[in-house]
């Protein structure tokens, strides 16, 4: 949000028009991203809290709680951010074995 | 059944029996290749144990894996976007199946140092959680491969023993316990 106000000023010499479609554009919401963890089969349910705590730096407690979301609803959002970040964090969640994906919120 | 322990000094440690250190040497070695193709310049491939599973090359590709343990072991990043997914997996699928293989190494290694002392001691915490990813992969491959579902336990009580699904299920259950036990040292 910061950003696009920033812009906004910076082509406010450009026509009311061009300046429309520059503002619906950049005011998407760019940590509109989530990375989602999957229920499995084959993952410890202390694995996946432990790596839960090791790859984003949840507390135990927070880190369970995501862990029993994914365990009885098949699914939680692990993380928020842009889509490079979320790119990222499935990046290191498929390198420690989880299953992941990223999709917009 | 051998487990993880900590030392005095606390660090995790593990005694394992000759035919323990085979089969997780040899599965680890599969994973190994499963992930990495047969390499040349692979220092373990002397062992007698490394032709097993060497057969099932590596493909890189934008292609979600045709086998179930790969396809586990190197899953799409996006569910509803085939395109997005083979873009992701073209630029990251070769650090993935990398970091994996460095993993499956470091414990190989171990495995085969502990030849003469016995027991494997993880000194570091960069040691132990990649012995927990190995683990893990064993795990997940071995899981596709054997299709388990969450009951895997029940399961298993209930086939003849002796029977070959009774017993890949015991070692994928042991599996679960050496990692459950590494965790607990940490």
């Amino acid at each position: 949000m910061g950003a696009a106000l920033i812009r906004l000023t910076a082509v406010s010499v450009a026509p009311a028009e061009v300046e429309r479609t520059d503002a619906d554009e950049d005011l998407r919401p760019d940590r509109a991203w989530v990375a989602i963890v999957w229920n499995d089969p084959v993952n410890l349910m202390s694995y996946v809290t432990h790596v839960l705590q090791k790859l984003f730096g949840y507390s135990r407690p927070d880190a369970e709680k995501l862990m029993l979301q994914v365990h009885n609803d098949g699914k939680a959002v692990v993380s928020h951010g842009t889509r490079e970040e979320m790119e990222r964090d499935v990046t290191r969640l498929h390198a420690a074995g989880l299953w992941a994906t990223l999709q917009q919120d | 059944m051998s487990r993880f322990r900590p030392d005095r000094r606390g660090r995790p440690t593990l005694v394992l029996d000759a035919i323990e250190r085979e089969v997780l040497a040899d599965l680890v070695l599969q994973v190994r290749h499963l992930v990495g193709g047969p390499a040349e310049a692979d220092p373990l491939a002397g062992l007698s144990l490394a032709e097993a599973g060497a057969e099932s090359g590596a493909e890189s590709g934008a292609e979600v894996p045709a086998d179930p343990a790969l396809a586990r072991l190197l899953p799409d990043a996006y569910r509803d976007d085939p395109e997005g997914a083979e873009d992701f997996r073209r630029f990251t699928e070769a650090d993935l199946r990398a970091g994996k293989v460095r993993d499956a190494l470091l414990v190989l290694g171990d495995l085969e140092a502990a030849d003469d002392a016995d027991s494997v001691v993880l000194a570091s915490a960069e040691q132990a959680e990649a012995w927990l990813r190995a683990l893990n992969d064993v795990r997940l491959a071995l899981g596709a491969r054997l299709d388990v579902a969450e009951d895997s336990w029940e399961e298993a009580e209930s086939l003849p023993e002796g029977s070959e699904r009774r017993q890949a299920l015991e070692v994928y259950h042991w599996l679960g316990w050496l990692q459950e036990t590494l965790l607990e040292c940490l």
